[in-house]
């Protein structure tokens, strides 16, 4: 029995996983869910990273999911479920986008002027940051607000690879960009990401005081 | 000894580790001796550490449970 070759849809799946797709096939429709459950998530964040509003991107999470379910035997390898499914996201979030700005021929892929470099201007030390500051309402609302101030792509970009942590080609394939292309938005992503926030997270006097201390 | 330019033009690539042998080892040596790169480089480090934890950026309240309705819904009509 385990020596059957494998169908292509289901190589390097877990166990688990095979189970869920078997029980998907014969008609359990509900377990569709279980099977993108670990991936919810990120299909709304992506499509709020397109779309900057809540609920444009629940809709388009439930469209996701929906469409994603109808089209699951065209899903070639199951290792790249989740990259597979924030593509739908994507194209999905596009769409909408193109529809609410009735602008249909509006490039979603517009350049803006390929600017000088710009050299970091922020140079104080940033502090460690510990969990418990991340956990706070006020430093999240700061980082969602810092993530919306970045241009669309440089966002989309560092959205795939620095959280969700897609790998360089596979962000590319989603976003219908060339590896470099991703390579140089996340560079620039991560540099105006960290010239914004550098006022919230550098050391501030009480904690470099709180340094000398422990020295002494 | 590369610049300070060059060694921000190269930061992201450094980090994600893709740069060549020979410019790493430059980058290096530069950071040894300049810190306003080495402070550029660590706070995008600790940048990265922040958002990379998955649960920092949030969904609506209810949201899964929406999904889950939603799909519910369509695939029994
Ligand atoms: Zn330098």
């Amino acid at each position: 029995m385990t020596t059957d070759p494998q169908p292509v849809a289901a190589s390097g799946a877990s166990p688990e996983t095979e189970r869920l797709l078997a029980r998907i096939r014969a008609g359990e429709k509900g377990c569709f869910l279980e099977l993108i459950q670990p991936y919810a998530r990120s299909i709304y964040l992506v499509a709020n990273s397109i779309l900057k509003n809540r609920e444009d991107a629940e809709e388009v999470a439930q469209e996701t999911v929906f469409r994603a379910f109808q089209r699951l035997d065209q899903l070639r390898d199951i290792g790249s479920l989740k990259s597979w499914l924030l593509q739908i996201a994507v194209n999905e979030a596009r769409q909408r986008l193109r529809h609410r700005q009735r602008h249909p021929c509006v490039s979603l892929d517009e350049e803006f002027g390929d600017e000088a470099q710009v050299m970091p201007r922020q140079l104080a030390d940033w502090r460690e940051i510990p969990s418990v500051t991340l956990e706070r309402k006020e430093t999240r609302e700061h980082l969602r607000r810092a993530l919306e101030r970045l241009p669309p792509h440089y966002r989309q970009v560092f959205l795939l690879r620095d959280v969700q942590h897609l790998a360089e080609k596979e962000a590319a394939q989603v976003l219908g960009v060339s590896a470099s292309t991703v390579k140089m938005r996340l560079h620039r992503a991560r540099l105006q990401l960290r010239e914004d926030l550098a006022p919230v997270f550098r050391k501030r006097w009480k904690d470099r005081l709180s340094a000398l201390w422990s020295k002494s | 000894m590369i610049s300070c330019e060059h060694v921000i033009h190269e930061l992201s690539s450094y980090i994600d580790g893709d740069s060549d042998p020979e410019l790493r080892q430059a980058i290096e040596r530069h950071l040894r001796g300049c810190r306003r790169c080495s402070v550029v480089l660590d706070s995008t480090r600790k940048l990265l550490l922040i958002y990379g934890d998955e649960d920092v950026l949030e969904v609506p309240a209810g949201y899964f449970e929406r999904l889950r309705t939603s799909f519910l819904a369509r695939v029994s009509r």
